[in-house]
């Protein structure tokens, strides 16, 4: 079975680090990067289906990036992580594009499950 | 306090909550790596296996507990960015529940919600209507016998709402509560802010105060 690959972006290195060990514990391969203009640099490179991006980061904020990847790769699939409490930015990336949002903090098992129908949908828009 | 300083406090509030949750959160992540790979590791792998997976759970389980509190601070400091916000009355309960089990803790009384049967949506000073229901809840809390239990309850009213706040009096505080009591009549300038009134309650075993606020309901 073809393994789902996801670019994880969060400024938190230290949670991004162990959630990224995590999911490759279950086989899922993983790019990590820390801030919104490198995520940009490396999906050009990567190309990953999937983005699992932190709406509240310094510098290039979530919602900007989640724009400049569905102005630029339409069928990359988009998971925002919000706070607690921040509904209305989950709302707000929805209307830009997002797949899906998803409260912090996040069960793995949810995650997962979001991550490969996000995959499901990046495939048939490939096809 | 003046609304600029009320601001200030929730902004900082807010943002120490937001890092607070940071930090929780990667505990978390870091727990679980730890679970998954004692997971892996196979149950006679090592001596202590089996504490380890004890102590794993304890972890779990506080930093649920320390997220349940720093979102409810986080929603409560969020109630200073605006001098009128919608809030959902329910929620707004809930919140506040968790946040006084404290004070609940300290005096030894249990707190019991007792929410409205759908929820509603009112525009209304949330700081001010907090300040109110905790200096009511701390009241209920002085005034109840150890181990009794102060209920907060939501009720509908014809042109609004009403919280009670509801005790079972200890012996000392027993008898008619006519009049409200001198430690809730600092409230009245808050109270005229929002556009509610502070009513006694007395009834056979349980005393305490009625919130009723004139709404805008949504």
């Amino acid at each position: 079975m073809e393994k789902l690959k996801v670019l994880l972006v969060d400024d938190e290195e230290e949670f991004v680090t162990t959630l990224a060990e995590r999911l490759q514990l279950r086989e899922i391969e993983t790019v990590i990067t820390t801030d919104g203009d490198d995520a940009l640099r490396v999906i050009n490179t990567e190309r990953p289906p999937v983005v699992v991006l932190d709406v509240m980061m310094p510098g290039i904020g979530g919602l900007d990036v989640l724009q400049q990847i569905k102005r630029n790769h339409p069928k990359i699939q988009v998971i925002l992580l919000t706070g607690r409490g921040s509904t209305n930015d989950g709302i707000k990336g929805m209307r830009l594009g997002a797949f899906d949002y998803m409260m912090k903090p996040v069960k793995i098992e949810d995650l997962i499950q979001k991550m490969t129908e996000a995959y499901q949908v990046s495939k048939q828009e490939k096809d | 306090m003046r609304e600029q300083d009320t601001a200030f406090i929730g902004k900082i509030t807010a943002a120490v909550t937001h890092e607070f949750m940071n930090v929780l959160s990667t505990i978390k992540e870091t727990s679980g790596l730890m679970e998954d790979l004692l997971a892996l590791s196979g149950e006679n792998s090592f001596k202590h296996h089996e504490k380890f997976s004890r102590t794993l759970i304890i972890i779990r389980e506080q930093v649920r507990r320390g997220m349940e509190i720093s979102e409810m601070l986080n929603n409560f400091a969020h109630s200073m960015d605006e001098p009128e916000a919608w809030i959902e009355i329910n929620e707004l309960l809930d919140q506040l529940s968790i946040l006084v089990q404290r004070f609940a803790k300290l005096k030894k009384v249990v707190l019991t919600l007792n929410p409205l049967e759908t929820p509603l949506e009112i525009r209304i000073d949330p700081f001010r209507l907090h300040l109110i229901l905790v200096t009511c809840l701390e009241y209920c809390f002085d005034h109840t016998a150890n181990g009794g239990t102060v209920t907060m309850k939501a009720l509908r009213r014809k042109n609004g709402i009403a919280i009670q706040c509801l005790m079972e009096p200890d012996s000392k505080s027993m008898g008619n509560m006519d009049e409200i009591p001198h430690e809730l009549t600092g409230l009245q300038e808050t109270l005229h802010h929002i556009n509610a009134q502070l009513v006694p309650i007395s009834g056979p075993g349980q005393q305490g105060v009625e919130l009723i606020v004139h709404l805008k309901v949504k």
